[in-house]
């Protein structure tokens, strides 16, 4: 089936219930990396700009095409779609601010089309994700770094206070609105009371910025310790990724002999283990190095080491390490980063 | 008369390489696959939104997922470049990352130690104490790493400080009991102390080791070092026939088990073992078996038909035995450049340039890089005094030679040989009468303790000197000389026929003198 005959992607120039009208179709929208199959549109009503992800269900024939029976491919479509707006509206209801949240959720039924009917969402527009703005030029720009750093913090405790495991936290995936920094795509992560399309799955991220025990197929079997541990991970890559510019996930395979490495090596998770504590010593070395404030230096490089620990059972922050259930709990991650984005904020620490 | 080294016995005593060479080697490598191969990422995203949008963000998210995946490509090295292109918006990880992929910009640690003339240069530099100081200093981000402490151990057992090397091997060894490499290390450094018992037990007590053939491999030859019987022989002989491990897991035991079957008279078998040991060798299995065919002569070996890295012991053995001094001498600078702390490589060298070859400079020089290690080691220390003499240098020798108590020295060769190259230096140094003293008292102590091979040398060497003042030696000694059998030792053969060439020559030019005065 060609674009042509694909009512997803013939909605420009449609008008949808509330009075937006589709304007433009874009090729691809920062924190909407495609978690299934969508065509993404600008919408406007009034001054109001908007983004609109539209579900393309006639994708469902090419993956028939690979032996998957129709059935099955539909209902896994219907569910990711609903999973996503569901937990949106979740996350909206519970005022999650730090998340980038469904604004409206419906359907358009394009006449002429084998397919006609296509859900969308609608999202608040992002000025582009943290990659676009993120330099290592500009001392100023520790105090955005942290402030950015804070805010997605805040956007995963707020997932976590929900039992949502986001999963995919990556550079590309926290958006920009004007000053604020929030968590965008959702629709990987994993949802305790909210039957998801992979609850099989042990991760459901970004492989390239998984934490290790996942790299090296090791991953505990309880649900919040695999996942929540997994975010901790992704929290702590991200305060890398923003004053580096480089993934936790790089550095430790940088650091790591290639015989050794996920993709080399076939051994044990155990077998592998004590080397991988000396690859992350070195990352963590590395990544303190770049940082000139002492002060910053080592408030960050413990930061960074508690959160991307290699093994999941020793991650998080140590005061916590007795809690059972809320092992991983951010509250004390979220608060040092507060407090360090105020000190370089208020020049407190002179970056 | 220089120290022969112990050429008697060879073990497959596991080698104490840095942490990344031996990773290399592959004496790491998992024993058994329990992991499904990696699929790797295609990076199409990332290569999209880097063309899209090219900015030190997206940059940096390719290079980081490129490296996760072990990719490198032509857009890649694009996302580097830019990187490079725009130093000063870029993180300085990002620019050594960016020069790592584009293999520019010189991020070595150290330069390449390729000779001992730079090795003996550097090691009057503060090169490996800041080394020391440096990894000291990431204390606060190496906690409880056992690897950091053993290399610490390393480095400081090749400046030759004992007691830190052993306290650091012992944090490492606290840290991380079961791993492979600290064990091997662990045990390698202790028996370079002369702790073999240590050496050994590690290894015996040691959980890990029976389902390990590198541990394994190592206790069995510990077990014989120690004139025991290892435990452990049915569980290695179990994992070889197991064909659950691969070929080059399993050379250094199998070269282990095949040199402790030969001992105990088992040639057949001995032979069987070697063969699997040279299926895929490492270089120590390669340099045993090397070591092991010099005597026996099991197979037609070509010690660079296989493609073992680092093997310079095994090239050392070969053209030692091939008599190529020179070449010998070569192999042993690069296997003691490659493991900096070892003895053995000293002694070959030194045995080759002083006793063959008669290069008392290079003896001198290679004794010297020895001495870095091993500080007071009396065979290194009578061996340069021995070639200094014989170059005449007595002065100097006798400052190595007051080092040495020779009535403390517990080994009965040593404390020969010492006696005797005393004498030597006291001949050289114009005191023929007090050196004499010393080589007959060198013999009468190797008569006493039985040892007919250091009679024979010290006798040798003592004609030697005899005839170098006197142009002459006494029909006594020259009947001696004569006795000696010297056919089943390749240095008494070659010193026995200095003497006596030197003799005839003596004898020739009397005769011509004699014509002339008629």
């Amino acid at each position: 089936m060609s674009m042509a005959d694909d009512a997803a992607h013939n909605l420009l120039g449609l008008e949808l219930e509330g009075g937006w009208k589709i304007t433009e179709k874009i090729d691809k929208v920062p924190g909407q990396t495609g978690s299934f199959f969508s065509v993404c549109y600008k919408i406007q009503r009034g001054k109001e700009i908007c983004f609109l992800k539209a579900f393309d269900f006639s994708k469902f024939q090419e993956i028939a095409a690979s032996g998957k029976k129709v059935v099955d491919i539909m209902t896994d479509m219907l569910n990711a779609h609903r999973y996503e707006r569901d937990l949106s509206i979740l996350c909206e209801e519970r005022h999650l601010d730090k998340v980038v949240t469904v604004r409206e959720a419906g359907e358009v039924s394009v006449p002429g089309y084998t397919y006609p009917l296509v859900p969308y969402l609608i999202f608040d527009l992002a000025d582009g994700d943290i990659r676009k703005r993120i330099s290592f030029a500009e001392k100023l720009d520790v105090v955005w770094k942290l402030y950015s750093s804070h805010s997605i913090a805040v956007g995963l405790k707020q997932l976590h206070g929900i039992n949502v495991s986001h999963q995919d936290l990556k550079p590309s995936n926290v958006l920009l609105f004007a000053t604020e920094s929030k968590i965008a795509d959702i629709g990987r992560s994993q949802c305790k009371t909210m039957s998801s399309p992979y609850d099989d799955l042990a991760f459901t991220g970004d492989l390239n910025y998984a934490p290790p025990e996942i790299l090296y197929d090791a991953y505990d079997s309880d649900w919040a310790t695999r996942t929540f541990a997994t975010d901790c991970y992704l929290l702590g890559s991200m305060i890398v990724f923003y004053f580096i510019g480089i993934s936790m996930t790089a550095l430790l395979r940088s650091h790591l002999p290639d015989k050794l490495s996920w993709d080399v090596w076939r051994g044990s998770f155990e077998d592998v283990k004590e080397y991988l504590l000396d690859s992350f010593q070195k990352s963590t070395q590395q990544f303190a190095e770049t940082i000139n404030n002492e002060e910053l230096k080592t408030e960050l490089s413990l930061l960074v080491s508690q959160l991307c620990y290699p093994f999941p059972e020793k991650r998080g922050h140590p005061k916590d390490a007795h809690l059972v259930n809320n092992k991983y709990s951010l509250e004390r991650f979220v608060t040092r980063l507060d407090v360090l984005h105020k000190k370089v904020k208020f020049k407190l620490i002179n970056e | 008369m220089s120290t022969i080294f112990e050429n008697k016995q060879r073990r497959v005593i596991p080698n104490f390489r840095s942490l990344k060479k031996t990773v290399e080697l592959g004496e790491l490598d998992a024993n058994k696959n329990v992991l499904d191969p990696f699929v790797k990422d295609d990076l199409e995203s990332y290569y999209k939104d880097f063309s899209e949008d090219k900015s030190i963000g997206t940059a940096g998210d390719l290079i980081s997922a490129a490296i996760v995946n072990n990719i490198f490509n032509p857009i890649v090295s694009d996302a580097a470049q830019f990187i490079l292109n725009n130093k000063k918006e870029s993180s300085s990880v990002q620019i050594q990352i960016a020069e790592k992929i584009l293999d520019i910009g010189d991020n070595k640690i150290r330069p390449n130690i390729e000779t001992i003339d730079e090795l003996l240069e550097l090691s009057n530099r503060p090169l490996i104490h800041n080394r020391i100081r440096k990894i000291k200093s990431l204390g606060k981000y190496f906690d409880h790493n056992p690897f950091l402490y053993c290399e610490l151990s390393r480095l400081y057992s090749i400046i030759g400080q004992k007691e830190s090397a052993i306290k650091n091997i012992k944090v490492a060894i606290g840290l991380a009991p079961n791993n492979r490499y600290i064990l091997r290390s662990y045990a390698r450094l202790m028996s370079h102390f002369g702790y073999i018992d240590s050496a050994h037990d590690i290894l015996r007590k040691n959980i890990a080791t029976k389902h390990d053939p590198w541990l394994l491999a190592s206790e069995i030859a510990f077990a014989s070092l120690r004139d025991k019987t290892s435990n452990f022989i049915k569980a290695g002989n179990e994992i070889i026939a197991s064909n659950n491990f691969s070929p080059f897991s399993i050379s250094e035991l199998a070269s282990s088990i095949g040199s402790v079957e030969l001992t105990n008279g088992r040639r057949k078998r001995s032979k069987q073992l070697l063969e699997s040991a040279l299926i895929q060798p490492n270089d120590n299995s390669l340099a045993q078996v090397e070591w092991i065919n010099n005597k026996e002569e099991f197979f037609d070996l070509d010690i660079k038909r296989f493609n073992v890295e680092l093997n310079y012991e095994a090239l050392t053995l070969e053209s030692y035995n091939a008599k190529d001094w020179k070449k010998a001498i070569e192999n042993a600078e690069k296997w003691f450049i490659d493991m900096p702390f070892a003895k053995r490589p000293i002694m070959y060298a030194h045995h080759a340039a002083s006793f063959f070859l008669q290069d008392y400079d290079t003896a001198i020089k290679f004794c010297k890089v020895g001495l870095i290690s091993n500080p007071n080691d009396p065979q290194i220390i009578n061996n340069i005094a021995f070639s200094l003499a014989m170059n005449n240098e007595t002065t100097q020798a006798f400052e190595y030679l007051n080092k040495i108590n020779i009535s403390t020295v517990n080994d009965d060769p040593t404390r020969i040989c010492l006696l005797a190259t005393s004498g030597l230096a006291y001949y050289r140094s114009g005191f023929p009468e007090l050196g004499k003293r010393l080589y007959i008292q060198a013999m009468e102590y190797a008569n006493k303790k039985k040892l007919p091979y250091y009679y024979y040398m010290a006798l040798l060497n003592l004609a030697r000197e005899e005839i170098s003042i006197k142009s002459d030696i006494s029909q006594n000694l020259y009947e001696q000389v004569l006795k000696i059998n010297e056919e089943s030792d390749e240095d008494l053969k070659f010193l026995k026929y200095q003497v006596k060439n030197r003799i005839l020559q003596l004898d020739e030019q009397r005769l011509l003198g004699h014509k002339q005065h008629r």
